[in-house]
């Protein structure tokens, strides 16, 4: 599967805006802010899966992606930069919500702990009925957090391996592992019931 | 190429976006089981791609706007600032003071005397008392407390003026300073490297 092209390069317009940022200039950062926020938040909401929470994390995101800014690296995509802060707020809310006694598997070696709900009878029949995107959403929220996250970066939002995989701090080979894992899942998924 | 083969390569396009290898096409326009797990893989890729993503409320933007004091839109939540108020307190108090003093009341008093001459002259009797009827009673306080405002130097008013005036650009500047920096005092503490994966 070819992820969905994405630009993941810093436009001019943006990388002024970013150095006049780190410079403290409080509207350009406001300016990456209304640029960014829809994106982060959509990002934060796959890992938290609750709306209020997840528009919190993103907020609490962009608090530490400003105090950070002096360590921003301009040569790497600043997306990028800014979803592994924000990937790692809502891990952090996830782990609070795990002290508070809710049950929410974080790590990959939880895999098995799971046990997804089959996505339905055919997968083109899903597709005709406009279900599949849905079902599919279910499924990838069934995945463990970060491996969900790799998903949803590499194949949904167009980042490469390498990207995706440095967004979520884990390593290129350890990204691969875990998107063949859940391509395999998910098209268990898909498919079962449905095999002769 | 035999089938497990072709299906690691078909499943290592779908992971990492490769092109498909040669002959990989022929064997799957012979080979069912093939066909149908390229198919499967097809299909999930459309579903992946097209994973609903979801929308902030319209104002989050604004809100993380203001907490990072990154060009505050909420302009309510700035004139409502302890400093502001403040601000707009002693402005509006060293006008009505100044008013009082000296010359405005005159002023006043001479703008009311020219409209209503105007107004005179057009015969407009009706709208004269009732548009004019409160600004007449304003000039006619204004003329009685100008009788009665102290011999202050103008030079003195204009410097007092002047003061505040300076006093609302630094203040501004010492706000602008403070909202710049402030957002290190946030709840997330200070120190904390938001790129390591848990604090």
């Amino acid at each position: 599967m070819t992820p969905r092209s994405a630009d993941n390069s810093v436009t001019p317009d943006e990388a002024v805006l970013i150095a006049r940022a780190r410079t403290g200039d409080t509207d350009a950062f406001g300016a990456l802010v209304d640029a960014y926020t829809p994106r982060i938040y959509a990002h934060v909401y796959h890992v938290v899966r609750d709306r209020q929470e997840a528009e919190d994390v993103t907020q609490e995101a962009f608090v530490r992606a400003l105090r950070a800014l002096d360590r921003y690296d301009p040569a790497r995509p600043f997306r990028n930069w800014l979803c592994r802060i924000a990937t790692n707020a809502g891990l952090n809310a996830l782990r609070s919500k795990r002290r508070r006694g809710v049950a929410i598997p974080l790590d990959d070696d939880e895999w098995t702990a799971r046990q997804p709900t089959a996505l339905g009878p055919n997968p083109s029949e899903l597709a005709e009925r406009g279900e599949l995107a849905t079902r599919l959403d279910e499924a990838v929220a069934q995945l463990p957090p970060r491996v969900g996250i790799l998903v949803r970066l590499h194949y949904t939002e167009g980042f490469s391996i390498r990207e995706a995989a440095e967004s979520v701090g884990l390593s290129e080979g350890a990204a691969k592992t875990a998107l063949c894992r859940a391509r395999r899942q998910l098209r268990r998924l898909m498919t079962e019931g449905n095999e002769p | 190429m035999r089938c497990n083969e072709i299906q690691a390569l078909l499943a290592k396009r779908f992971d990492q976006g490769e092109e498909l290898a040669a002959g990989l096409e022929a064997h799957l326009t012979g080979c069912a089981p093939c066909r149908r797990y390229a198919s499967d893989l097809a299909a999930l890729a459309t579903g992946i791609r097209e994973l609903p993503r979801p929308s902030p409320s319209p104002g989050l933007a604004a809100a993380i706007r203001h907490s990072t004091g990154s060009g505050a839109t909420d302009t309510s939540a700035a004139w409502t600032r302890p400093g502001a108020v403040l601000l707009v307190a002693l402005t509006t108090g060293a006008v009505v003071v100044v008013g009082w003093l000296y010359p405005v009341p005159l002023r006043l008093a001479a703008v009311w005397e020219t409209l209503n001459g105007l107004l005179g002259l057009v015969d407009m009797a009706q709208a004269r008392a009732l548009l004019w009827a409160p600004l007449s009673l304003a000039s006619e306080q204004a003329s009685r407390l100008a009788g009665r405002a102290p011999d202050i130097p103008q030079s003195l008013l204009w410097t007092l003026l002047t003061a505040l005036v300076a006093f609302t650009v630094v203040y501004n500047g010492i706000s602008a300073s403070v909202t710049k920096h402030g957002h290190n005092q946030d709840r997330t503490g200070e120190g904390v490297d938001p790129l390591s994966p848990s604090h």
